[in-house]
């Protein structure tokens, strides 16, 4: 049997799980909802997203958090000690809870992406938890419009090194030039939008009736408070 | 005549912004972490923070109303989280608490002010969430002095980008 | 309807006394060059002029005896707009979005609103697609999205914005088509063009206006031959092209060849290749247009003698001492990185080694608008600043990508000077098009993209095929 749920419960639950990365200050208190997310988080992620895509995420971060560590935990007795580093056990101590944090913050996200897909989730966002139809046509319009500034980016960048400009690499030079372009194009097509949306009666638009809770949705949310109880019961 | 209602224009441009400020906020990352690597914590934060801060002053200098700044980063974090999940959702909460405090930069003006002194005021401003965040979260804490430095280099850094993406707004064509 | 004047800023008017009348089952063809007014003028009409845009509006525009400029409300249900550009007026996005965005917004209960937006998309040829996403659409999908939207409340009244400003020959037809269903139907449709001849034929009525005013109406049986010749001093573009005198051709002055390109196959997806076995060269000095529909791969193979797609096989060699391709893409606003027209010369100066003065002569605008952003300039003036900058950096070929879409005849034709006094220095083009209007005296030779393969062909003649394609000839 398929549980029914609303999409906006697993926005909320994402929300709710990633705030427990920021009251946690042990390893002890975040580990069971770190696991439970993180590995259910990147099982489904997986069918959505492309793996290189994750596995790079992960090394990534793992790699942030251990150099974090290095950098403003190293302290308490020493545990390996080579010439070039000696790592104390505040690294080791630090890296695990950061490293954790990430799991539990990055699965959560990614539990929501693969239960659901971007056109229900932000419907259910304006049915189930009323924001305003304004918002969620914003949301909807710049789902719409990524992948033409993507390729806006890349004729950009064409254009660059037809120019001997070939640097995309971020400063407030770089920044400027290339939004220039952007904003140019984006603003004209954003009038246009606009106005088409007015035309096609946006002001008027109207919140309708959401899905009703289901149990699928009260599932959801005893999960949630399951893993803030866990979490809560074992700070230090 | 000012009025404080979003148009549907408003509305379009607000997407624009998100998505610019999105993609932007997700090269991010990778200058962030070679910075990092090459120029330390603070170098870090001087050169890249501050790109995180841009959805604030790009949609308030081209909206110029109350809430602008605010939705502009907020929808920018929640772009970024739906195309590139590095950091989760907690981009969105980044983006919640560096977008008020952006806001705050436009409010203590009496939303009278949307040039690039006020963006640079946001940008800068932004900072101070950040860095606050960062310590709860990735336990990036130093003694009094390094953190002191930290928000320093993360508020220079947003009044930099601040000002230069407020003047790109600005000068786009109408 | 009846505007007495209308502008965008208190006092400044960009409209003026314009009256006309529209019956049901009437096409009402509204005519003028770019800056007449005339986008200006739907805007009035549909009342976002003055709601949205901050601009004034003095005037009535009365639906069935309802002023729609006085009840915003009603102008949503009663009014149906397509605009230019699809990649514009595309809102949502899947195209089942797309469709239900309208009348979800104006009411519609749930399953009328699905049960029509599905027939829409199935008459449309949409219905496979209607959960991918937008931008995996072809042109022509998106177009006939854009269409299918604009319709789905079934307004009264449907306004066209220079509906074939960005469109090949085959989706002139098809909006052509369309347009003439909806006045069997018994729409009043409002058609606003600078290219009116493609529309001439259907028109049952043709307003002209310049500088905001309306200068001339004719009624159906008015539109003779002998004010046909009236209207072409007016600059719009009313001359089919098998009206034209032919020109000879201007061959003989052309060098060495100076580009070569043999069995060349270009793809996105290596399974299907969107073109095979591409064979032609280039001499020094020659214009040469590359003729197809949209997405028929022109993009594509600029962007591979470019060296900027990787998807190919085959050969392309510069000959003779060629060193140097140019690509310049149809949207100006890629290439600028500057915020005022003389740092870009400026910067530009500094990377090819020309001096500035150098560069301003090339540029007939430039002391009027020195300080201005190059974003600024007009469509006309931007496509031109790109080709001086593509001028300094001395190349041997310069790929354009449709430098004309947008521009009315005045601005094709100054566009298409400076490309013609270029080859004459010994600059070789490569253009491509779906314009009739291009191949008519610039061009040397055209090659034209059937299917997957490439063949040369007379100028004059694709021209004309393609006016047939359109339906004008």
């Amino acid at each position: 049997m398929k549980l029914r749920f609303r999409e906006s419960t697993l926005f909320l639950y994402a929300l709710g799980i990633s705030l427990i990365a920021f009251i946690s200050n042990s390893i002890r208190s975040i580990i069971f909802p770190s696991l439970i997310n993180g590995i259910v988080g990147f099982t489904l992620g997986r069918k959505k997203l492309p793996q290189k895509l994750l596995v790079s995420l992960l090394l990534l971060n793992v790699w942030g958090a251990f150099l974090n560590g290095l950098y403003f935990h190293n302290f308490g007795e020493v545990i390996i000690s080579t010439q070039v580093v000696v790592i104390r056990e505040g690294v080791i101590e630090s890296f695990l809870l950061v490293s954790l944090r990430f799991f539990l913050v990055v699965g959560a996200t990614l539990l929501m992406l693969g239960l659901t897909n971007m056109r229900d989730l932000i419907k259910s966002l304006e049915r189930d938890l009323r924001i305003s139809p304004g918002i969620a046509f914003t949301i909807t319009y710049a789902f719409r419009l990524f992948p033409l500034l993507s390729k806006d980016l890349s004729e950009v960048y064409i254009s660059r090194r037809e120019r001997g400009f070939s640097s995309m690499i971020l400063n407030p030079r770089n920044l400027k030039s290339i939004l220039l372009p952007l904003l140019n194009l984006s603003y004209e097509r954003a009038v246009w939008g606009g106005i088409s949306a007015e035309l096609r009666g946006l002001s008027m638009r109207r919140i309708r009736e959401g899905k009703s809770l289901s149990v699928g949705d009260l599932a959801i949310f005893c999960a949630l408070i399951l893993q803030w109880v866990l979490a809560l019961t074992q700070l230090s | 005549m000012r009025t404080t209602k979003f148009t549907s224009i408003d509305l379009a441009l607000l997407a624009v912004t998100g998505v610019v400020s999105g993609v932007i906020f997700t090269a991010t990352w990778t200058l962030y972490n070679v910075s990092e690597a090459l120029a330390g914590p603070v170098g870090a934060r001087v050169i890249s923070y501050g790109l995180w801060f841009i959805g604030a002053p790009l949609a308030a200098s081209l909206i110029k109303k109350p809430f602008s700044a605010f939705l502009g980063e907020l929808i920018g974090s929640l772009v970024e989280t739906l195309i590139a999940p590095a950091g989760g959702i907690t981009n969105v909460i980044y983006g919640f608490t560096q977008g008020l405090a952006s806001e705050l930069g436009y409010m203590i003006f009496r939303y009278g002010r949307w040039d690039v002194f006020s963006g640079a005021v946001a940008g800068a401003l932004a900072g101070i969430p950040a860095v606050a965040l960062d310590a709860l979260l990735f336990g990036v804490i130093g003694g009094p002095i390094e953190m002191g430095l930290w928000f320093l280099a993360a508020c220079v850094s947003g009044a930099i980008y601040g000002a230069v993406a407020s003047s790109v707004g600005l000068s786009i064509r109408r | 309807m009846n505007i007495e004047a209308a502008g965008y800023s208190a006092g400044d008017a960009v409209l003026r006394e314009i009256r006309f009348e529209g019956n049901e089952g009437e096409l009402i063809l509204i005519g003028g060059a770019s800056g007449s007014g005339k986008t200006t003028l739907l805007l009035a009409i549909s009342g976002v002029l003055s709601s949205l845009l901050g601009g004034w509006i003095n005037g009535s525009v009365l639906i069935n005896d309802e002023d729609i400029l006085k009840s915003s409300l009603a102008v949503s249900r009663l009014v149906g707009l397509v605009l230019q550009d699809p990649e514009k007026q595309v809102l949502m996005p899947t195209p089942l979005d797309e469709v239900l965005f309208t009348l979800e917004n104006l009411g519609f209960s749930e399953e009328e609103a699905l049960a029509r937006a599905t027939e829409l998309l199935g008459r449309f040829g949409l219905l496979s697609k209607r959960l991918d996403h937008v931008e995996t659409l072809s042109g022509g999908e998106k177009r006939r999205l854009s269409l299918a939207s604009a319709i789905s409340h079934k307004p009264y009244v449907i306004m066209l914005d220079e509906p074939t400003a960005s469109m090949d020959p085959w989706g002139i037809r098809e909006v052509r088509r369309f347009v003439t269903e909806l006045v069997e139907g018994g729409s009043v449709v409002l058609v606003v063009e600078h290219k009116i001849k493609y529309f001439l034929d259907i028109a049952d009525k043709l307003i002209l206006i310049d500088s905001g005013r309306k200068i001339a109406e004719y009624a159906k049986k008015e539109l003779t031959q002998r004010n046909l010749l009236e209207i072409r001093g007016m600059n719009v573009d009313v001359e089919p092209i098998h009206e034209i005198p032919r020109k000879s051709s201007r061959r003989a002055r052309v060098g060495e060849p100076v580009l070569l390109v043999k069995g060349l196959e270009c793809w996105h997806d290596p399974e299907k290749p969107l073109l095979k076995n591409v064979s032609f060269e280039v001499r020094r000095g020659e214009v040469v247009a590359l003729v197809g529909p949209n997405g028929s791969g022109k993009t594509t193979l600029l962007k591979t003698i470019a060296g900027f797609h990787r998807g190919y096989s085959g050969e392309i060699k510069l000959l003779n001492g060629g060193r140097r391709v140019f690509y310049i893409s149809q949207t100006p606003d890629y290439m600028f990185l500057e915020n005022t027209v003389e740092k870009e010369l400026r910067l530009t100066a500094s990377r090819t080694g020309l001096r500035v003065e150098d560069l301003v002569r090339e540029v007939p605008f430039y002391h009027e608008r020195k300080y201005s952003s190059p974003y600024k300039l007009s469509l006309g003036q931007r496509r031109w600043l790109t080709l001086t900058i593509a001028w300094a950096y001395k190349p041997d070929i310069v790929l354009m990508d449709e430098p004309t879409a947008g521009l009315d005849l005045r601005l094709l034709n100054t566009m298409l000077s400076y490309v013609r006094k270029l080859s004459e220095s010994g600059i070789s083009f490569i253009i491509s098009t779906h314009d009739p209007r291009v191949l008519l005296d610039s061009v040397d030779k055209s090659l034209l993209i059937e299917g997957n393969r490439v063949r040369e062909a007379e100028p004059y003649e694709v021209a004309l095929m393609l006016e047939s394609i359109a339906g004008v000839y």
